[in-house]
């Protein structure tokens, strides 16, 4: 009897294994998902927007995870390097950094690209956002649209990526120069916390705030749910936001599609360089979604209809301060761990 | 100026928001320690609820049916729990922190599986909140205690009962001799597994109205790990409320303000956000260490055996 079940055991782990012997020929693009995993109308789907469109155009197989945790990261990176079938694999999250500097390190041949972290390591390309230029754009909009004349910000956690965002923000108020101030930053101090973060964005509107930025992952909801209940002007990020709500106006768009498929396209084309690279709004890596173009692709994606207009004359200043920015005419500024 | 930032009707609100699910966890824990048993679970059960809650509301379109969803599934652990560590004789802490990682992977994967992401459900019809023209009438209090959800009210109602159980009523008085002293209850005639039983499985239905409130009532979608460690503050606040009802109450009350009161310190812009965010434990910290004196449990949680 254990003897039968045995041979059965190695007669299903031969057959589980046969595919991947067939197969061989052909390298494929790896995706290894933030924990957040598919279906958060964010970061994830996005990823996986971009690497599919990469591996339509090129032709070649997608394989994709879902880790559930930050400890399954270095299994996943290690499974995928070790079965040498993969051409480049991109790993998303900043959270996947320190276990992807130890596998570069033991697979010096793979490929890897990184989204929103750096790992310094030759064959690892880290592909950063400067997302205070996309926080520039929109304290552009909130400062036209707030008729308090006070804006309130909402932010994860004190730590350098979210302090990219507000800088550029506050920066994007002054230059929009309509007399608006911005409050202090209030932090949630957690990433899934919806309950804080609706309460902070309420201390924020009870103290005459009527546009609310939150940049705070699932403690965001809460925040942009207070903007619902209170019939205030709410903004998101990293993906278009606005689906949540008719009055959320705007989102600062990280296009991480857009960067994980031209990091695919030049694996394959054999024009990949590893080290940092870092792009911005010049190169359509950071955006609005109000802008016509974005406006149309968010709307398709998530299959909703932006309800209020924002008038032309705001987003005439919206786009000249991307051509500025673009341009190099205006220099947003960065935490310092970012080199600002 | 800035003392009226501070401390106005806004934030006496937040106060009472805040403080609601600790309310309810921390008089839930208070009910199983003083039959005896820890329950380290307590989060796992407010999270469970708070998933049950926001899908009974997304199935069936009524809150209602989401709030009485909610209470089932914290019952439904409550008594897992209850049989496995009162008549198996398990360990209460094992089971406990075994119901913590429940919650957190079954929540995850049914929403997954209903809303195609497993970090946040979709939005459903929250519970209303409820206006009292009597409360009108009433200076300063009325605003406070007005246009709060049915689970604010049931809160109160809930540790103004619980106290009056505990203290002044011979089942009351059964159940705190079954978590001092199990023998004598015993030898009194006291089914001290039933009454065990029962507590864990009352407690744990109170800790998953905590979990209802957060995700029906303060917002009206279910996000994973919303929880966020109010199971474990609920814990300490049972602690500094030395397992007593009218303790508890305010002890949850003390947390919700200095929540309350760092989230409007921070706007204020004085501090760093770092040293804000600490307040609420340093105010656990300093209560438990300098005010609360020798906390002494009702219990020594060990499982009875009956010779």
């Amino acid at each position: 009897m254990k003897k039968r079940s045995f041979l059965m055991l190695i007669i299903m782990v031969f057959l589980l294994l046969l595919p991947s012997v067939c197969w061989g020929e052909g390298k494929k693009i790896g995706l290894i998902l933030a924990t957040g995993g598919l279906g958060d109308k964010s970061f994830n789907d996005i990823s996986y927007a971009g690497a599919v469109r990469a591996s339509e155009e090129l032709g070649v197989e997608l394989d994709y995870v879902e880790p559930q945790a930050v400890a399954e990261f270095e299994g996943y990176q290690r499974d995928f390097a070790s079965s040498q079938e993969y051409e480049i694999i991109v790993c998303v999250g900043f959270d996947q950094a320190d276990a992807l500097d130890k596998i570069a390190q033991e697979f010096p041949e793979q490929k890897f690209a990184l989204v929103d972290m750096t790992v310094d390591q030759p064959n690892v390309a880290s592909l950063l956002f400067k997302a205070n230029e996309g926080g520039f754009l929109l304290g552009v909009q909130a400062a036209y649209m707030s008729e308090t004349k006070k804006i309130g910000i909402v932010g994860g956690m004190d730590i350098p990526l979210i302090r990219d965002f507000f800088i550029g923000f506050r920066e994007g108020v002054k230059w929009a120069d309509t007399g608006a101030e911005v409050l202090p930053t209030a932090y949630v101090g957690a990433w899934t916390d919806p309950t804080k973060g609706k309460e902070l964005a309420l201390s924020l509107i009870d103290q005459g705030c009527d546009v609310i930025w939150a940049a705070a992952g699932k403690s965001g909801l809460g925040a942009l749910e207070a903007t619902k209940e209170r019939g205030v002007y709410g903004m998101g990020v990293d993906a278009c936001q606005c689906y949540l709500g008719e009055r959320i106006i705007a989102s600062e768009t990280k296009r991480v599609d857009i960067a994980v498929y031209e990091t695919i396209k030049s694996a394959f084309e054999g024009t990949f360089q590893g080290g940092i690279l870092e792009k911005g709004v010049a190169e359509g890596w950071i955006s609005n979604c109000r802008f016509p173009e974005e406006q149309s692709f968010w709307e398709e994606t998530f299959n909703f209809k932006h309800q209020v207009e924002i008038p032309s004359e705001v987003m005439q200043k919206v786009e000249e301060a991307r051509e500025k920015i673009s341009k190099g005419e205006i220099k947003v500024p960065r935490p310092e761990e970012f080199g600002g | 100026m800035e003392i009226g930032v501070l401390f106005n009707l806004s934030m006496l609100q937040a106060t009472i928001r805040m403080a609601t699910p600790l309310t309810f966890a921390a008089l839930g824990g208070m009910f199983c320690e003083r039959a005896g048993v820890v329950n380290i679970g307590l989060e796992g059960i407010m999270l469970n609820s708070a998933f049950w809650a926001v899908f009974a509301t997304h199935f069936s379109g009524s809150p209602g049916i989401g709030l009485l969803a909610g209470v089932l599934s914290g019952m439904a652990l409550g008594a897992i729990l209850a049989l496995l560590t009162v008549k198996y004789y398990a360990d209460q802490i094992v089971i406990g922190t075994g119901i913590n990682i429940f919650g957190l992977g079954f929540s995850a994967f049914v929403c997954q599986k209903i809303w195609g992401s497993r970090g946040a459900s979709g939005v459903v019809a929250g519970l209303p909140p409820l206006h009292f023209s009597f409360l009108d009438k009433i200076p300063y209090l009325g605003p406070l205690l007005n246009n709060n959800t049915i689970l604010v009210y049931i809160s109160f109602l809930a540790f103004i009962l619980s106290h009056y159980f505990l203290f002044y009523t011979p089942w009351g008085l059964r159940l705190r001799a079954v978590g001092e002293n199990p023998q004598s209850a015993d030898t009194a005639g006291i089914d001290v597994h039933l009454y065990k039983m029962i507590f864990v499985t009352i407690g744990s239905t109170l800790a998953g109205l905590g979990g209802v409130f957060l995700s029906l009532a303060h917002l009206n979608f279910f996000a994973w790990g919303m929880t966020s460690g109010r199971g474990f503050i609920a814990l300490a606040a049972m602690i500094f409320g030395k397992w007593t009802p009218v303790g508890c109450f305010l002890a949850s009350l003390l947390f919700g303000f200095a929540d309350a009161l760092q989230m409007r310190i921070q706007t204020l812009g004085i501090l760093p956000p770092q040293i804000i965010l600490l307040l609420p434990y340093l105010i656990t910290i300093l209560v438990l260490t300098g005010l609360v004196g020798k906390a002494t449990p009702p219990s020594d949680y060990k499982p009875y055996i009956k010779k």
